[in-house]
């Protein structure tokens, strides 16, 4: 047993070893995997991969993680973190709808001021993921996503897209074999007797 | 003041024993970081055996420096630990007289 009592970095510890279980990876990659394929087939249908592993997260952590390294309430620092990527995300997704709008209207905006906002996008809200949730992984996966939505955007042609099925494929790979490793080192564990007061 | 006590350098006497046992120690440490846990999140976190656990936390629960609150999850129950204001003052306490025995020790 080691005894780490530097609490700066058990707290660390404690909230990063939520992000051992290669969930959050697996969904990145999925949905560049989804934007991939999407461009390929261009079908409605496709469009719901995208939506669909948002579920995965949600599932997998109820069912998958939380049975297997317990429940544990951060305090309020944590939570105003959470909170400052929610709203970074939320202006992404405000700032995208609004690039839509321009889109829909038949005014559209040069694809390099498109490129540049959707690249900028990208690295923001991971960027942000990565900084608050203490996440370095993250960082790649903006570099990653701002990477593809870049040349999907500025060049023309089916072959840019299979930038995003690549970078899916590592991070959906990557976030495999975490959640592998993850189930090996924290089996579940059953009829837990719990301590009783006298 | 027991005879081993008695020869123990004044600074290191008044140090918590309670606190001062390695287990005790990471498991008040975990506790102060967050806001609560579950004996499963502990378990994992401290690398402590069950029964070890078990023990430790009733000590700790016993001289009040944890509370335990049991609740329930739909049907399942679900017991959360948290350092009281009492275990804070112990390990900050313990904290500070740590670092004033150490101090007293010749450089080399």
């Amino acid at each position: 047993m080691k005894i780490d009592t530097d609490l700066k970095q058990i707290e660390k510890k404690s909230w990063t070893v939520y992000f051992q279980d290669g969930l959050w990876d697996i969904y990145i990659g999925m949905l560049m995997l989804a934007i991939g394929i999407n461009t390929f087939v261009d079908s409605e249908w496709y469009s719901c991969l995208m939506i669909a592993p948002i579920f995965l997260i949600i599932l997998g952590k109820r069912f998958i993680t939380t049975p297997r390294l317990g429940r544990v309430r951060f305090g309020s620092e944590r939570q105003k973190k959470r909170i400052a990527v929610f709203i970074v995300i939320a202006l992404a997704v405000i700032c995208g709808i609004i690039l839509a709008g321009f889109s829909a209207t038949g005014d559209p905006l040069p694809k390099a001021a498109v490129a540049t906002v959707f690249g900028m996008s990208a690295i923001l809200v991971f960027g942000s993921m990565a900084y608050f949730l203490d996440c370095g992984r993250f960082y790649i996966y903006g570099a990653m996503m701002a990477t593809a939505l870049i040349l999907d955007i500025l060049i023309d042609g089916h072959l840019v897209s299979i930038s995003f099925l690549v970078f899916g494929a590592v991070a959906f790979i990557f976030g495999l074999a975490l959640l592998i490793r993850f189930l090996r080192k924290y089996p579940k564990v059953s009829n837990m007797q719990y301590i009783e007061k006298d | 003041m027991t005879k081993a006590n008695s020869e123990l350098p004044r600074p290191f006497i008044d140090i918590d024993r309670l606190v001062h046992e390695p287990a005790r120690l990471i498991i008040l440490s975990h506790l102060f970081v967050i806001e609560s846990a579950d004996f499963l999140f502990l378990m994992r976190q401290t690398g402590l055996t069950w029964g070890n656990l078990s023990s430790h936390l009733s000590k700790l629960e016993g001289a009040g420096y944890i509370e335990i609150e049991k609740q329930f999850k739909g049907k399942k129950p679900n017991t959360m630990l948290k350092i009281t204001e009492k275990g804070r003052s112990a390990l900050m306490d313990y904290r500070e007289k740590m670092k004033k025995a150490l101090n007293t020790l010749p450089e080399t």
